[in-house]
């Protein structure tokens, strides 16, 4: 059995050696968002014969924007020709609420929206099935779903402005995915735009890709193929959603709750996510918006469904009952409408807006071991004291995706690193300490195949 | 003086549903859609159950008028704090024609039945705007009413009410018994926790009819039709001032 110093030994050795992963983490963060030590490759320049080009093809002179990052529309009428001679790198973007600089220029890339690809094409209440074009904004997508007693496989605090397309290149997670699982699995499927400007159509299911092109597409966050059009299967609304945010007051109570409610809940537990008392009480003093709980150093939000609320009451309290029986009087707040379980998601939802209010933030998202997170939390604070103006984590508990975020005033660099967020331009580093090097070599043949001029989202995910 | 209290409680259509005008316009549709309790009248619910909190009240009384359903108004009813409910049964199609005039009288039958001496509900519902039950109600009774309240005081046998009125805040004192309609600043309701839910299943509802009560719930008036509020139409740029002064003179603004 391990002596009691023992231990005291491996938790320090084992902190200090994650703490100077975040030191070295934040250097590089520092490096990368310095355009300087980054080179800009032998792309062509935009000149005023492409710019004409362009306009011919938009038909409108309104839709090609001649300033930073503005945008030159409609991906599906161009004809790849025209590249053929030219190298322009380009940057897709959709609703541009990437967290790691995946959806924006490096240089002088052409940023390419979908904004304007926001048609529904056609939905199935039969099948279940969502015809769209990649530029439809998530939440608008759940309201036209949600009129039949659907609802699309992802859900993010970012619906009102993120586009679908975005939310397939990078293979987003969210606050379902203890649910659902990865959202390639609803894809049936996916029409995207090559390097060389033609159109590979894999919408309809009853053609076999085998390997499955459209599975390469998705996740790799434009390097490969531009998505255009989307089929996705989206599943039946159960008629009840019901969710309890519990006051815990410390990291086993966390944990406790989280196996508990996997037991009582099983495959009904839609979500569960955990924030700090920093978190919290940013956003109260940020944004005005109250926890409905007092203080308590942490809070977990446990949302379950089915047909019938009694049925998600019940459960939400033989949770309750159990965490109770270890830990003694537990403070709880149950959403017994829709506008309640919208509430009660509100103060998690705006943790990220009230962060960037305090300062400059860097936002780790991390997949730690659960038991080791909210460790790692404490000691960030105590190691960067003063210099930041808060520490504190938060995420969705039962993924091991959590996001810890340090807000620093007076920040003369940028930079954010971001996780389940996908790689994009800040985490490519990363890629290469944590993957074999016969993996990048696979990985850097599929690319060039798809696009050998790497016009396609460069300095993004793989650097070379 | 301990106040016995009403609070009435509307099942609506929730607040964050997108509602949708059925086909043949006879209505919205409500199949299927989620409902909840009428913010307002959780407002009113709060402000009973603190005046219990405050030993001011002794007991609240919560009632709902309408199909089945109305008895899950009444459990988030009683899981904030009410001790007891009563759901006056009304199936439907009967309740979609319920008025106001007929709940104001509904609500006094009951009120003297009962012996309470304050009766709050909220302002207005959300589905049909008509802020009138709570002044029918205190007419029926011949109660003084204190509408729009943003802040209510017991001061022996009378009420301070702050009100909400277009130019501010007006301040008067009623003798109770009287009526208190709840504005949306009065307080901000609690969430049920999950033990008092439970606690709530417990707690009695008393199941009555209009007929048990001798009231006439017949309509006055007649929906004709429902309908969609006309699109937005798309603005038109100018290029100058003087584009935009002939343009007004042309519609004759100007």
């Amino acid at each position: 059995m391990p002596s009691y110093s023992s231990t005291l030994t491996y938790l320090a050795t084992s902190a200090r050696s994650s703490l100077r992963y975040y030191k070295h983490a934040i250097t590089q963060a520092r490096t990368y968002c310095n355009a300087n030590s980054m080179v800009r490759k032998e792309y062509s320049y935009v000149n005023q014969d492409d710019k004409n080009h362009f306009i011919k093809i938009l038909q409108q002179t309104s839709r090609l924007l001649d300033h930073k990052h503005d945008v030159a529309h409609y991906v599906t009428d161009w004809h790849g020709r025209y590249h053929d001679t030219s190298r322009l790198a380009i940057v897709p973007q959709g609703g541009n609420t990437g967290l790691v600089g995946g959806s924006i220029p490096v240089f002088d890339e052409i940023t390419l929206s979908t904004s304007l690809m926001d048609e529904i094409i056609d939905f199935d209440p039969q099948s279940g099935i969502l015809i769209c074009q990649a530029g439809c904004i998530l939440k608008n997508l759940h309201d036209h779903v949600n009129m039949y007693g659907f609802s699309m496989p992802i859900d993010l605090a970012a619906r009102g402005s993120c586009q679908i397309g975005g939310n397939l290149a990078t293979n987003a997670g969210g606050i379902h995915f203890i649910r659902y699982g990865p959202l390639r699995k609803y894809v049936t499927g996916i029409e995207v735009i090559l390097s060389n400007g033609d159109v590979l159509d894999m919408l309809s299911s009853t053609f076999n890709h085998i390997p499955d092109i459209k599975q390469l597409v998705i996740g790799t966050e434009g390097t490969l193929a531009i998505i255009s059009k989307v089929a996705i299967r989206c599943l039946e609304n159960p008629k009840c959603y019901n969710a309890a945010l519990l006051g815990c007051e410390s990291y086993d109570q966390i944990t406790s709750a989280l196996i508990i409610a996997r037991n009582v809940l099983g495959h009904t537990m839609s979500a569960i996510e955990v924030m700090d008392l920093p978190a919290v009480s940013l956003v109260k003093s940020k944004l005005g918006l109250n926890c409905p709980l007092s203080p308590h150093p942490f809070y977990v939000l446990i949302e379950t469904y089915s047909s019938d609320e009694n049925q998600n009451i019940d459960k939400l309290y033989d949770i309750l009952s159990l965490l109770e029986n270890n830990f003694g009087e537990v403070e709880s707040a149950v959403s017994l409408n829709q506008t309640q379980l919208s509430q009660l998601w509100t103060v998690r939802e705006h943790i990220t807006e009230a962060l960037k209010q305090d300062g400059h933030v860097y936002k780790f998202d991390v997949s730690v071991p659960i038991p080791k997170y909210f460790d790692l939390v404490g000691i960030m604070r105590n190691q960067l004291g003063s210099s930041t103006s808060t520490v504190c984590g938060f995420g969705h508990l039962a993924d091991g995706n959590k996001f810890l975020d340090i807000a620093i005033k007076d920040v003369k660099n940028g930079g954010s690193i971001s996780a389940e967020h996908g790689i994009g331009f800040n985490k490519t580093n990363l890629m290469y300490a944590s993957k074999a090097t016969q993996n990048i070599i696979t990985m850097k043949a599929i690319k060039d195949y798809f696009d050998p001029k790497g016009i396609l989202n460069p300095y993004k995910i793989l650097q070379g | 003086m301990a106040l016995r209290v009403l609070v009435g409680c509307k099942r609506v259509i929730d607040y964050a549903v997108k509602v949708r005008v059925k086909p043949d316009k006879t209505g919205v549709v409500t199949d299927g859609v989620k409902h909840s309790i009428n913010p307002f009248d959780e407002i009113a619910i709060e402000e009973a159950v603190r005046l219990k909190e405050k030993k001011i009240a002794s007991e609240v009384v919560a009632i709902s008028c309408g199909p089945k359903q109305c008895q899950e108004t009444l459990r988030t009813a009683l899981a904030m704090g009410a001790d007891r409910a009563i759901h006056v049964e009304i199936p439907e199609p009967q309740s979609n024609t319920l008025e106001p005039l007929g709940v104001a009288k509904i609500f006094s039958k009951l009120a003297k039945e009962e012996d309470v001496n304050l009766i709050i509900v909220g302002k207005q519902a959300i589905d049909d705007d008509c802020n009138q039950t709570g002044q029918l109600t205190a007419a029926l009774l011949d109660w003084p009413q204190g509408t729009f309240a943003s802040e209510i005081t017991v001061e022996g046998e009378h009420m301070k009410v702050i009100r909400e009125i277009d130019g501010g805040l007006e301040t008067i004192k009623v003798k109770m018994p009287a009526v208190i309609s709840a504005d949306l600043r009065l307080n901000e309701p609690r969430y049920a926790t999950l033990p008092n839910i439970m606690k709530a299943k417990k707690k009695k509802i008393d199941v009555k009819t209009p007929a048990d009560l001798g009231i006439d719930i017949s309509p006055r008036t007649e929906i004709l039709s429902v309908e969609d509020p006309p699109v937005r139409q798309a603005g038109s740029k100018v290029e100058d001032v003087s584009e935009l002064v002939g343009k007004l003179k042309s519609h004759g603004f100007i």
